[in-house]
């Protein structure tokens, strides 16, 4: 590899990963008045690049534009070493991160996530409470503009949003009327999808395509929120470079990070503060590749636990179709409706912790013959392919994330086989599922059968686990006091190194139910602001 | 990263037409393969007599170029075997190869229900701009459909710190 002639100037915060994490750390500090560099592996995407721009889009998502890096293949992307993993984790590689194919559900942990040793007895307690937190989710909720229903009787008092929700539509009323039915918690979906136009973001226009990139601009990807503001503030974002390692100097800070850009040129790029926002696996990976002859454990590794107690999130569903049409090819996608209810512990049920249930649409007559790949041939080809496709208006889809424990035996390391096209050591994931999540995946399916059987469902169709899903990667890099247990503190700092930062779902310390990405952004936007108060401060002594 | 500034790093290049064109026979064993998959049913046309579907069909292979050789060498397997023997065979393909009859089934059948003729008919409008008007959401919440969980009230298990 080439090296570079001339090394770039120093710059305050550089930043390693555009995703939402990224996006917020990046436009903190820029507002701030910090200089910043973003470098991303990837590039931009248009929202007219989206498949479902195209009558092929059910095609295109099954390989091209797939969810899995593994399938899918692109230059931006590396590959995932899954050999001795239950399941696989995914993200896309892009300015805007995993947010391109998100969904963006968008509730926060329950006060409980917080507290789980307390509460349950299992697993730790996070070094900050739900009150901590909520602040810094109120001022990122207000910034990308949240849609949905204040009063959400899961949550304690004083949880609302800046934009009114969008409809339920037939298959969010139809759902919440089982779950009434069955006497349980359920809510009006809330989403980062912009029900009005807001900043950046186009209205949303129901394309029900949400999870393979919103062709409207309207979802809260933080390509289209957060990053160009922070491009505005000043900052600037690097594509097509491809963090190598992080740089430490004899002071034991780090002096900057190597990356490797588009010509294939390696490029020292100088900066007073590090920040990882790569995920779940792609931070752990990076500081296990940064490891020298002062840290040959990888950087940051003095606890050891950099890359160990992933979480995944198992989800599982269950697909209901009905004789009622639903207009289920309608969005967002996005959840139309959450329930809360099965949460919390119940001991009775032989397992610790629960899950969060939420209802789609199921757009697409292709999508629902994939959905039926399990059944019999005579179920879906042949006559029955005809009304195996027209039940595609008439489905609900209810899905489920479950809470993934924290076991220092699941974890990312580096693989010995497989390298991205840089020649970097590819990561590797060794995951095993736990009894106590079985149970709750079991017990999860049955719960949203239940559901589909008080509305009436004419076939129901289930999954207990999808291994492919859903791309919530966290926990491979814990906060914590104590840095005999924790890789970072509450603040997202490493204990080890006292510039480098890590802000993205590596430092969850347990994972809740709930999807991430909302208290990713949260913890982000911490991170963000006690990263600037600490460069500024070190800015002044120097 | 060596990759020439002009490539998309993270867009997958559209392609429209497959890697190459079907011989005759491919064609005609790949149609015969789409009408046992997607027989006439009802009002419901076989693959073959839906209008357009050709070129739809073209537009599939594209989509899953991944997998045009392992599809059209099937296909090529496929062509002397006739009638009755033809389900059979594709019963097999289903029960033993999976690699190969999971996107060649995706192809015909992705092919089939992106004809306008057949969207209209199962009543699927295609992926497209609606957005809401502007009282749907209050109309939906002012039947009380949410009253019965308000009245629950609170549910959320307390911990220090909230």
């Amino acid at each position: 590899m080439a090296q570079q002639d001339k090394t770039p100037d120093v710059v305050d915060v550089l930043v390693i990963g555009a995703g939402p994490s990224g996006a917020v750390v990046t436009h903190t500090a820029a507002a701030a008045g910090l200089s910043v560099i973003c470098l991303e592996q990837g590039d931009w995407v248009n929202p007219s690049d989206f498949p479902a721009n195209f009558p092929e889009w059910e095609l295109l998502i099954q390989h091209n534009w797939a969810h899995d890096p593994n399938v899918r293949g692109l230059p931006s992307d590396y590959p995932v070493d899954v050999e001795d993993s239950d399941m696989w984790p995914v993200m896309f590689n892009a300015v805007g991160g995993s947010s391109i194919y998100y969904g963006a559900e968008w509730p926060r942990l329950l006060p409980s996530d917080f507290r789980v040793k307390t509460v349950d007895g299992v697993a730790d307690d996070w070094p900050i409470s739900y009150n901590d937190l909520k602040p810094y989710h109120d001022e990122v909720d207000e910034f990308i503009g949240v849609a949905g229903v204040g009063g959400d009787t899961a949550y304690p008092d004083g949880l609302d949003y800046p934009l009114p929700p969008h409809p339920m539509g037939k298959p969010g009323v139809k759902a919440a009327e089982a779950a009434n039915k069955l006497g349980w918690h359920w809510w009006p979906g809330t989403n980062a999808i912009a029900s009005q136009k807001h900043k950046t973001l186009e209205q949303c226009g129901r394309w029900g395509v949400c999870e393979w990139g919103c062709p409207q601009g309207a979802k809260a990807s933080f390509d289209l929120i957060y990053m160009p503001q922070a491009q505005k503030a000043g900052a600037t974002v690097l594509t097509g470079a491809r963090a190598k390692r992080i740089v430490t100097g004899a002071d034991g800070l780090a002096s900057g990070v190597e990356y490797i850009n588009r010509d294939g040129q390696v490029v020292f790029q100088p900066a007073r503060a590090v920040v990882l926002c790569a995920n779940g696996v792609g931070t752990p990976r990076l500081l296990l590749l940064s490891a020298d002859d002062n840290h040959p454990d990888g950087l940051a590794n003095s606890s050891g636990l950099v890359g160990r107690n992933l979480m995944l999130h198992p989800n599982c569903t269950a697909l209901g179709y009905y004789d009622d049409d639903l207009e289920s090819w309608r969005g967002p996608a996005g959840q139309l409706i959450h329930s809360m209810q099965f949460y919390e512990t119940d001991k009775s049920r032989g397992f610790v912790r629960g899950s969060k249930l939420h209802a789609l649409p199921t757009p697409g007559p292709l999508n629902a013959i994939e959905a039926h790949r399990e059944c019999d041939f005579d179920e879906l080809w042949g006559p029955a392919i005809h009304d195996v496709a027209r039940s595609a208006r008439n489905g609900i889809l209810w899905a489920a994330n479950t809470e993934d424990l924290p076991e220092e035996d699941n974890r990312v390391t580096l693989s010995t086989t497989l390298q991205d096209s840089d020649g970097l050591p590819a990561p590797k994931i060794e995951y095993r599922i736990s009894d106590n999540t079985r149970k709750l995946l079991k017990f999860t399916v049955d719960r949203m059968v239940e559901a589909h059987q008080a509305a009436g469902a004419k076939r129901i169709l289930t999954k207990e686990l999808w291994i492919d899903q859903p791309g919530h990667l966290l926990g491979t890099a814990r906060m914590g006091d104590d840095p005999a247990t924790s890789v970072v503190d509450s603040y997202g700092k490493t204990h080890d190194v006292d510039n480098l930062y890590i802000a993205d779902g590596s430092i969850f310390v347990t994972s809740g139910s709930a999807n991430p990405t909302c208290t990713i952004t949260a913890l982000a936007l911490r991170v963000g602001k006690k990263l600037v108060e600490n460069v500024k401060s070190r800015k002044a002594q120097s | 990263m060596s990759t020439p500034a002009s490539l998309r790093l993270s867009v997958p290049i559209r392609q429209t037409t497959p890697p190459r064109s079907l011989t005759e026979v491919e064609q005609e064993s790949l149609l015969r393969i789409a009408d046992t998959l997607i027989p006439a049913a009802g009002p419901n046309p076989k693959a073959s007599d839906t209008k357009d579907f050709l070129p739809y069909l073209q537009l599939a292979l594209a989509a899953r170029r991944d997998a045009f050789d392992v599809v059209i060498a099937a296909v090529s397997r496929l062509k002397d075997v006739a009638g009755a023997d033809l389900l059979t065979a594709l019963k097999a393909m289903w029960a033993d190869d999976k690699n190969t009859f999971d996107p060649l089934s995706a192809i015909v059948a992705g092919a089939y229900f992106m004809t306008p003729e057949v969207k209209e008919l199962i009543g699927y409008p295609g992926q497209h701009r609606d957005p809401a008007g502007l009282e749907d959401a209050v109309n939906e919440l002012e039947t009380g459909i949410l009253d019965p969980v308000i009245e629950r009230g609170p549910i959320y298990v307390s911990a220090a710190g909230e």
